[in-house]
C-alpha cells in the first residue's frame, strides 16, 4: 500500500479515468442529438463543437481532477461540492484494488494505441515515399510560395499530404480532364488544406477518436472530415464563385467515377458520396449564422457535462465498492 | 507496404520490360549499383512474396513477370497514404479534393447539377 504524494497522484489518475469514461458514456448517450444539429452551425463553432466532442473526455477528467485536487480541501471551491463529491482516501492506494488494476490496464490500452498509430503513420510515411519514387513527380511554379507538384499518374485525383510541411499534389490525368478554371479551383481547394494543417490535425483528431467506441469514433472522423472539406470549399470562394466550385466537385466527381476496377480501391467510402452531396449543397445555400437556441443548448450541455461527472464519480465509486473492495 | 530501393528499381525495371530472369535484371541494375546476383535474386523473391511479381520455371531459372501493373499499384499506395488511420477508407487523413465511388451513380450527380443550374437560373432572375 502507498500513503503520502504519490498515492494521492494515483487517486487522481484514478478520479481522471472514472471522469474519462463517464465522459465516453455522455458522449455515447448525446451522439444522435449532437451529430444531427451539428448541420446547422457555422464552420468554426462546428469546428470547435467537434474538437470539444472529440477532447471531451479528457477536459472532463482534467477539471474533475482540478476540482478533486486536495489543496482545495476545506476551501471555498470544495464546501458546496463535498456534499455530493468528496474523497474516500485521498492519500492511500493499494495495486491490489480495483483502483490499480484499472489503471495499469488503461495505462496498457493508451501505450498500445500510441504504438499502433506509430506504426500506422510510419507505413503512411513509407507509402507516400514509395508513391513519390515510383512516380515521376514535377514541381508546379507560382503557387504562393506552397508546395505544388504534378504525379505522372493516368488517375484523376489531387491530395494534400504531408504533416508539418503539408503539400498539394495533383495527377496529370486530372489536370488534362479539367479546364484552365477548374484547376486553379482544385489547386486553391487543396492550398487551403496546406495552409490551415488539415492533415497534421486530422492525425490529432483521429488520435482522440480512437478512445471512443469504433462507430462512434468513425462518426466523430466522418464529421470532421466534412467540415475540413467544407471550409476548404468556402475558402475557395474567395476566388471563385460557389456555383463554379460545386460545378467543379461535380465534374471530378465524375472522372473518378470513370476510373478502372483495380484503381476504385483509392476511393473512398459511401460517406464520401454524402460528402459530395452535403459539400455542394452547402455551397449553394451558404449558412451565414448559428441559430442561438442551438448555440445556448451546446454551451449548456458543455458546461454541464463536467459537473454531471464530479457528481457522478463519487456515486459511481461508491457503486463499484459494492462488488469490489480495497 | 514497406518497399527497399531495390525493390522499387526491379518493379520499374520489369514494368518497362513485361519479364526478365535474375541474371537479365542484374546485367541491368546489379552492374550499374554494384549489387550481387544473388542480391537481385532475393530482391525478385521478396517481391514474389509482397504478391508483386509472378513467375514461371523456365530451365533452372525463373522468369519474373509484374502481377500488379504501375497504375493499380500506385493507387493502391495513395490508398495506403489517404486510409491508414481509418476502417475501409472511409475518410481520408490527407485532404482529396473529391473522392466518389461506384455508389454514388450519374442520376445523383445529375440531381446536384440540376440544383446548381437552378440556383444560376436564380441569380440572373
Amino acid at each position: 500500500m502507498l500513503v503520502g504524494s504519490l498515492a494521492i497522484t494515483l487517486n487522481l489518475m484514478s478520479v481522471a479515468l472514472l471522469a474519462f469514461f463517464i465522459g465516453v458514456v455522455l458522449l455515447l448517450i448525446s451522439a444522435p442529438l449532437c451529430f444531427s444539429k451539428l448541420s446547422h452551425f457555422t464552420f468554426r463553432i462546428r469546428k470547435l463543437a467537434l474538437w470539444l466532442l472529440a477532447t471531451g473526455p479528457w477536459w472532463i477528467g482534467a477539471i474533475c481532477v482540478a476540482i478533486f485536487w486536495p489543496r482545495l480541501e476545506g476551501g471555498m471551491a470544495t464546501s458546496w461540492i463535498a456534499n455530493f463529491a468528496h474523497w474516500h482516501h485521498a492519500d492511500l492506494f493499494t495495486f491490489t484494488s480495483w483502483h490499480g488494476l484499472t489503471l495499469l490496464v488503461c495505462s496498457l490500452m493508451l501505450t498500445w494505441l500510441l504504438v499502433v498509430i506509430a506504426v500506422q503513420s510510419r507505413k503512411k510515411s513509407l507509402s507516400m515515399d514509395n508513391l513519390l519514387e515510383l512516380c515521376d513527380t514535377n514541381e508546379m511554379p507560382n503557387h504562393d510560395s506552397h508546395q505544388v507538384y504534378s504525379l505522372q499518374l493516368t488517375i484523376p485525383t489531387a491530395f494534400t499530404s504531408g504533416l508539418l510541411s503539408p503539400k498539394v499534389y495533383l495527377t496529370t490525368a486530372l489536370q488534362k480532364q479539367v479546364d484552365q478554371q477548374e484547376l486553379d479551383i482544385i489547386i486553391q481547394h487543396e492550398l487551403a488544406h496546406v495552409r490551415v494543417y488539415d492533415p497534421l490535425f486530422k492525425v490529432i483528431f483521429a488520435l482522440f477518436c480512437r478512445f471512443y467506441p469504433k462507430p462512434v469514433n468513425n462518426i466523430l472522423m466522418q464529421h470532421y472530415s466534412l467540415l475540413t472539406e467544407q471550409m476548404a470549399d468556402h475558402a475557395v470562394t474567395h476566388f471563385h464563385d460557389s456555383l463554379d466550385v460545386a460545378q467543379t466537385l461535380i465534374n471530378v466527381a465524375k472522372l473518378q467515377q470513370k476510373l478502372p476496377i483495380n484503381c476504385d480501391g483509392m476511393q473512398l467510402s459511401y460517406f464520401a458520396n454524402e460528402q459530395i452531396s452535403q459539400r455542394v449543397y452547402r455551397l449553394v445555400s451558404p449558412l451565414e449564422r448559428t441559430p442561438v437556441l442551438a448555440l445556448v443548448v451546446a454551451i449548456a450541455a458543455f458546461i454541464g457535462a463536467p459537473l454531471f461527472a464530479v457528481s457522478t464519480v463519487d456515486s459511481f465509486h461508491h457503486f463499484i465498492e459494492t462488488f469490489f473492495t480495497h | 507496404m514497406q518497399l527497399g530501393e531495390l525493390e522499387k528499381r526491379v518493379l520499374q525495371y520489369l514494368w518497362s520490360e513485361k519479364e526478365a530472369d535474375a541474371k537479365q535484371v542484374h546485367s541491368v541494375l546489379g552492374q550499374t549499383r554494384g549489387n550481387s546476383l544473388n542480391t537481385i535474386q532475393s530482391t525478385l523473391d521478396r517481391l514474389f512474396k509482397k504478391g508483386l511479381l509472378s513467375r514461371t520455371k523456365q530451365g533452372h531459372a525463373h522468369l519474373y513477370r509484374t502481377k500488379v501493373n504501375r497504375e493499380a499499384l500506385l493507387a493502391t499506395l495513395i490508398t495506403n497514404v489517404t486510409s491508414d488511420f481509418v476502417e475501409q477508407g472511409e475518410h481520408s487523413l490527407i485532404a482529396a479534393f473529391s473522392s466518389a465511388s461506384a455508389n454514388l451513380d450519374d442520376a445523383q450527380l445529375d440531381k446536384l447539377e440540376q440544383l446548381i443550374e437552378q440556383q444560376r437560373k436564380l441569380r440572373r432572375g
